[in-house]
């Protein structure tokens, strides 16, 4: 996280720079719209765990997350913390892409063009594939992303990888792939990353500090 | 939380919910360790040496009278079981009370009382004072007493690396030393590093009439002290590093660059007194994992309960993070814990501040006063915001600290967590 006032590089989820000791936006929380701010239900949110399948008596449970062999009746591992009790939990997002590189190109006709637009610039992005990645190039990464924001970023508030935009038949979706700075949709709070929200024509889209209005022409 | 036992241990995470990405990402723990009250289990009998400084500037303003009113107070607070010795130091040392119980309780008062008569010289030679005062300790040393040495001192000493050695090292052997400054000469580096590193409190007495208040005070918590020799052990999971951590509670201080062995990072508290409450903020830096509960840390202490001739006793607890990509949950902070944070980081700034203005670094010493100033402001602390703002202005001005400023700036600092009120006590 860069310091806003000294632009000292800190560690994500600082409260205070370490060098200028600005306060840093808050920890953890979206920059913009963030959900009010309350404190935990309890301190330690133990997970609710279901019922381990009964290890066998005096036995060893093997860690899913890095193999160490912990006592049976331990309930995290000794070694790297991972949760035993509870099968490691499904990952809930972060759909890998849907084919995107060989999906047909542009549109065939009749089919209406959407593109996004960049505020400022007016510069327009057209959506050219059902499945198109946007973010920031980062050559020496080999990231070069579907839409390339770079240009219209000059902060570098995008991420490489920032969110995606899924076409489903006339249906637009949008989807923040765990991007640092976030997106939001008209103003609302910041999007969950991996769930898709679907778009309708004149949605405006925020990247960071970076806004776009969707169009459907 | 565990129940039934003489003492408590809380933690508590900045967030339960860690945001699933792929840095590093910094979350902040605080662990509170909570005493509980027992009638039944009594007290923890002195064994308590006073050492006062009858150097020649403590006759001015009469800071000798009220030292003099101060230990006759102790002496009166004194319970039958406490042992109790009083040395006078200036050039040289003199054992005024050698340590006893004190049961012509009249007499050691017209001791005192007549304490302008023992001859010690006019300078400040504080290691001597120290020396005595632990040979009469170690006299009736035992670990079932409280050993601890109340140190008062108006001025510069000289050999003030030998004073902190020596209070180390009788640290070591379980005598713990609170310090207390009067004025503004004496050395606040010196009398705080002292109560920090073996477990007492530094204070800072501006105005002679409040020593003896300063001295109850001081009393009445050595006399409710319930815990004995408690070390903090927090054992890391792999990959979990330390960066910084600070005591928070009773005062703010830094407990330096983290130590960790065998995966555990392990810190000595203080003594812990009925009532008082101790607390350490640490900073962690975590690495990305999958979504999922995970154990990062556990914590656990290690003491004693003189009263029922228990050692090494424990309790510990797990310390929980929840990674999840659901930003309704990541979005929730512990309020009680981002307080302590803001306090700790007027603290860190305020520290920094007085280091880089040492060396010349007027500009960025004066910044970082400013901005800790804000942040007192928010809180309502103007009075120690403008001290805060009147040291930078010296500062930026090319004058050098002012003397009574830092010290006003740098008690006033470690005090700062104590203004939380009860609204914002951890519930137990």
């Amino acid at each position: 996280m860069k310091c806003p006032v000294c632009g000292v590089d800190n560690l994500e989820g600082s409260a205070y720079c370490d060098d200028c000791g600005s306060k840093l936006p808050t920890a953890g929380v979206a920059p913009i719209a963030a959900p009010p701010v309350a404190p935990p239900p309890v301190a330690i949110t133990p997970t609710p765990s279901p019922v381990p399948a009964a290890p066998p008596m005096g036995g060893k449970i093997t860690c899913p997350a890095c193999s160490y062999e912990n006592p049976a009746e331990e309930s995290f591992c000794s070694d790297c913390g991972a949760s035993l009790t509870a099968p490691s939990q499904p990952s809930p997002v972060i759909p890998s892409p849907v084919p995107s590189v060989d999906s047909p190109p542009i549109t065939p006709s009749g089919r209406p063009v959407a593109k996004l637009i960049e505020k400022k610039t007016q510069r327009e992005f057209p959506l050219t594939a059902d499945v198109m990645i946007a973010g920031r190039q980062s050559p020496a990464d080999n990231i070069f992303p579907d839409l390339d924001l770079t240009e219209v970023d000059t902060d570098s508030y995008i991420s490489r990888r920032h969110l995606q935009i899924i076409r489903q038949g006339e249906q637009y979706l949008v989807e923040d792939l765990g991007s640092s700075n976030g997106t939001f949709l008209n103003e609302g709070p910041r999007l969950n990353p991996g769930i898709q929200q679907p778009l309708n024509n004149g949605d405006r889209i925020q990247l960071g500090q970076t806004e776009f209005v969707f169009l459907i022409s | 939380m565990t129940p039934n036992s003489e003492v408590n241990i809380k933690s508590t995470l900045s967030y339960s919910y860690m945001q699933v990405t792929s840095e590093d990402k910094l979350v902040y723990l605080l662990v509170d360790i909570l005493p509980v009250a027992q009638a039944s289990l009594g007290h923890v009998p002195l064994n308590l040496s006073l050492v006062l400084d009858k150097s020649g500037s403590m006759y001015a303003q009469e800071k000798l009278e009220y030292v003099k009113k101060a230990v006759i107070y102790v002496i009166d607070q004194l319970r039958s079981d406490d042992l109790s010795s009083i040395i006078a130091f200036a050039d040289r040392a003199r054992v005024v009370v050698p340590s006893q119980q004190i049961f012509d309780k009249g007499g050691v008062k017209n001791t005192v009382q007549r304490i302008d008569n023992v001859s010690v010289g006019g300078g400040t030679h504080m290691f001597k004072g120290i020396t005595a005062a632990c040979d009469e300790v170690m006299k009736n040393y035992s670990n079932s007493r409280k050993n601890h040495v109340i140190l008062l001192s108006d001025g510069l000493t000289v050999a003030e690396s030998k004073c902190l050695k020596k209070c180390k090292e009788e640290s070591a052997k379980g005598i713990s030393f609170s310090t207390l400054g009067v004025g503004n000469d004496f050395n606040q580096k010196l009398m705080m590093d002292i109560a920090d590193t073996t477990g007492g409190k530094s204070y800072y007495i501006d105005v002679p009439s409040d020593i003896p208040n300063i001295f109850a005070q001081e009393l009445k918590g050595v006399q409710s002290v319930i815990i004995q020799n408690p070390t903090l052990n927090l054992k890391l999971s792999k990959n979990i590093q330390v960066k910084r951590a600070y005591k928070v509670k009773p005062l703010i201080s830094d407990l330096g660059s983290p130590q960790v062995f065998n995966q555990t990072y392990s810190v000595k508290l203080s003594d812990l007194q009925k009532d008082e409450p101790q607390s350490v903020l640490y900073e962690l830096i975590l690495p990305s994992r999958q979504p999922g509960s995970y154990r990062i840390a556990q914590v656990n202490l290690e003491y004693d309960v003189p009263m029922k001739s228990e050692r090494g006793k424990q309790t510990s607890q797990d310390v929980i993070i929840v990674y999840t990509s659901d930003y309704n949950l990541t979005g929730m902070v512990d309020t009680y814990v981002m307080n302590l944070v803001d306090l700790v980081s007027v603290f860190r700034q305020q520290t920094r501040a007085l280091e880089l203005a040492q060396i010349g670094e007027h500009a960025k010493a004066t910044q970082l006063l400013k901005t800790a100033a804000t942040t007192l402001l928010d809180r309502g602390q103007s009075d120690l915001a403008t001290t805060f703002l009147e040291e930078a202005k010296n500062i930026e001005q090319g004058i050098n600290t002012s003397i009574a400023g830092t010290k006003k700036l740098e008690y006033g600092t470690r005090k700062l967590t104590q203004m939380l009120d009860d609204s914002f006590l951890p519930p137990i």
